[in-house]
């Protein structure tokens, strides 16, 4: 039986490679979220419609390129791709402990290096998440990092530089921080909002104005408007990079709207976007915590961020819209379909609720919905 | 504690053995019968219903004990739907409805114990079809009577057998439960 682990389908990804996705879980997991590729063609057919035999399949499969069967965990996968090479399928491999394994694998992307700093973008592929280590002289800060702490401990080892701060741009919705775990193994300072409602310990954000380590200066981009909470602060580092969390991504703005208080945030966002963002110069690199469409957002240095510039070009909201106009788009377009179990993540983040790491897992399977566009 | 007639053991298997274990086990068992199904994978939830569709069985429900998930299934009976109903006295779901409150009604839900506890009627007697010529003087001939099942098909055999035992004010609600849109009530352990 042939394998794929989930870091050779990436970079099957990564490349443009053309694949065969023959998806065997249920229909409505399978529409829910899928792995995607520019070049990938998919199939779905239940496992539980095989059991008898894959006659009813052999006929849609492709010869001349690979197939890769893929389900929850891996179990369903090898059940089908068995029978597929018994009738004689050569180019035929199961994805090693399926969407599970899909959903937790992180890419490592160079994003930037000059004298002062080197950066590193974390890419969730499965999830559409992304997380960031900032590296400059002996010490390391770490941006959103995902529960999968071992990863930014074993690259700050191979860096040969120690890990001294911890930022989240804000309370995660759609999956759980390693922030409060990755400061744990590492002593290293944890930053978050105090008006997230987190109930442990860390540093306030509102606190600190900036943060510095080495030669790397981060400033914190906050807007407070009195009377309720701020979705998402961003990282602005050495005037050159804007780690933009949840309120500007390649394609759009961040959606203000989970919580169902689209208007009162939408107000937040606005003010972001035409106070702290407008007075940011067109050649400011974005790194958002997020993004829709690998193919659309990756630009051709193999990481997902542009020019502040570009950004603003594109993206109407972000010119000269009133604020009346801007909180009507942002309302109009609210979205009610939220990430998976994105309660019991909250409460988790929070500290309120505490999960093993197989719940972990089931809570976090499925699409992140965070950075669903207003805009495009 | 809900009935089944076969009981499937996948707990501590992961895809694709509870449905594998579920297919053979509902070969063995006859049309209107219940299966359950004990599974400890989470994903055994939507795969079991999504199977149950695709395959025409009738997927009552989950329910959570601890670790274990345990599911229940109908095995689908083939002529059910397609049956000639006999039984002259009809009335509509929505005509039930009106009359939920009225005193002497009585309604008689003639499906299967582990289909009632997934969700009946408020006060709907629980008797299944195969039970029903044993346990018949649980019921009164005062009462006005409305059987109930899935599609009107169980009910209209039901309906028969009491006007043959001499009940006199016996009607069968069409199309049943499947339709139902009024109130609910479950019966969960």
């Amino acid at each position: 039986m042939k394998q794929m682990t989930v870091k050779e389908l990436t970079s099957k990804v990564l490349n443009k490679e053309s694949v065969f996705i023959f998806d065997v879980r249920n229909e409505s997991d399978f529409h829910d979220w899928k792995i995607e590729g520019e070049n990938f063609e998919y199939l779905n057919v239940p496992y539980f419609e095989l059991i008898d035999g894959i006659e009813a399949v052999a006929d849609r499969m492709p010869k001349d390129k690979d197939v890769v069967v893929v389900c929850a965990k891996g179990g369903s996968a090898t059940f089908v791709a068995e029978q597929l090479e018994e009738a004689g399928f050569g180019n035929v491999y199961t994805l090693v402990d399926g969407m599970k394994a899909w959903s937790e694998h992180l890419h490592k992307a160079k994003v930037y290096e000059d004298e002062k700093m080197k950066v590193y973008q974390f890419i969730r592929i499965g999830k559409g998440c992304l997380s960031y280590m900032v590296i400059s002289g002996n010490e390391a800060l770490v941006v959103d990092p995902s529960r999968f702490v071992d990863v930014y401990e074993n690259v700050a080892n191979e860096e040969g530089v120690k890990i001294t701060h911890i930022v989240d741009s804000h309370l995660h919705a759609d999956h759980i921080s390693g922030g409060r775990e990755l400061a744990k193994h590492t002593r290293a300072k944890y930053y978050l909002m105090k008006s997230e409602g987190a109930v442990y310990d860390f540093e306030p954000l509102e606190a600190h104005d900036t943060i510095e380590f080495e030669r790397v200066q981060l400033e914190v981009l906050a807007v407070k408007t009195p009377g309720h909470t701020p979705g998402s602060v961003s990282f602005f580092v050495n005037n050159q990079l804007l780690f933009s969390g949840d309120t500007i991504f390649v394609g759009g703005l961040g959606r203000p709207d989970l919580g169902g208080k689209a208007a009162e945030w939408a107000v937040d966002l606005y003010n972001t976007v035409y106070e702290k963002v407008a007075a940011i110069a067109d050649d400011v690199i974005v790194l958002p915590g997020h993004y829709a469409s690998l193919d659309d957002e990756m630009n051709n240095e193999g990481y997902i961020g542009d020019t502040l510039g570009n950004i603003r070009a594109r993206n109407e909201m972000m010119q000269n819209k009133s604020q009346e106009e801007f909180i009507e788009m942002v309302v109009q377009n609210a979205n009610s379909e939220t990430p998976p179990n994105f309660e019991d993540i909250v409460a988790i983040n929070r500290g309120l609720k505490t999960a093993d790491a197989e719940q972990k897992q089931e809570l976090e399977i499925g699409p992140n919905r965070c950075a669903l566009h207003h805009t495009h | 504690m809900i009935q089944a007639n076969m009981t499937v053991d996948a707990k501590g298997l992961s895809c694709p053995m509870p449905i594998v274990r579920t297919k053979k086990a509902i070969n063995e068992l006859q049309p209107g019968q219940v299966l359950e199904v004990e599974a400890t994978d989470k994903g055994s939830k939507a795969d079991i219903k999504a199977w149950a569709e695709s395959t025409g069985h009738q997927y009552l429900g989950t329910i959570e004990e601890g670790n274990v998930l345990k599911h229940y299934i109908r095995k689908a009976s083939e002529n059910e739907a397609k049956e000639e109903l006999e039984f002259p006295n009809v009335v509509s779901n929505e005509e039930l409805l009106i009359k939920l409150n009225e005193a002497g009604v009585m309604i008689l839900d003639v499906r299967e114990q582990a289909e009632y506890a997934f969700g009946h009627i408020p006060g709907a007697i629980s008797i299944p079809l195969g039970e029903l010529e044993q346990r018949m003087e649980e019921l009164s001939k005062e009462h006005h009577i409305y059987v109930v099942c899935r599609t009107g098909s169980r009910s209209d055999l039901a309906a028969r057998k009491l006007a043959e035992q001499g009940f006199a004010n016996v009607w069968n609600v069409m199309p049943g439960m499947s339709q139902w849109t009024g109130p609910l009530q479950k019966e969960l352990p």
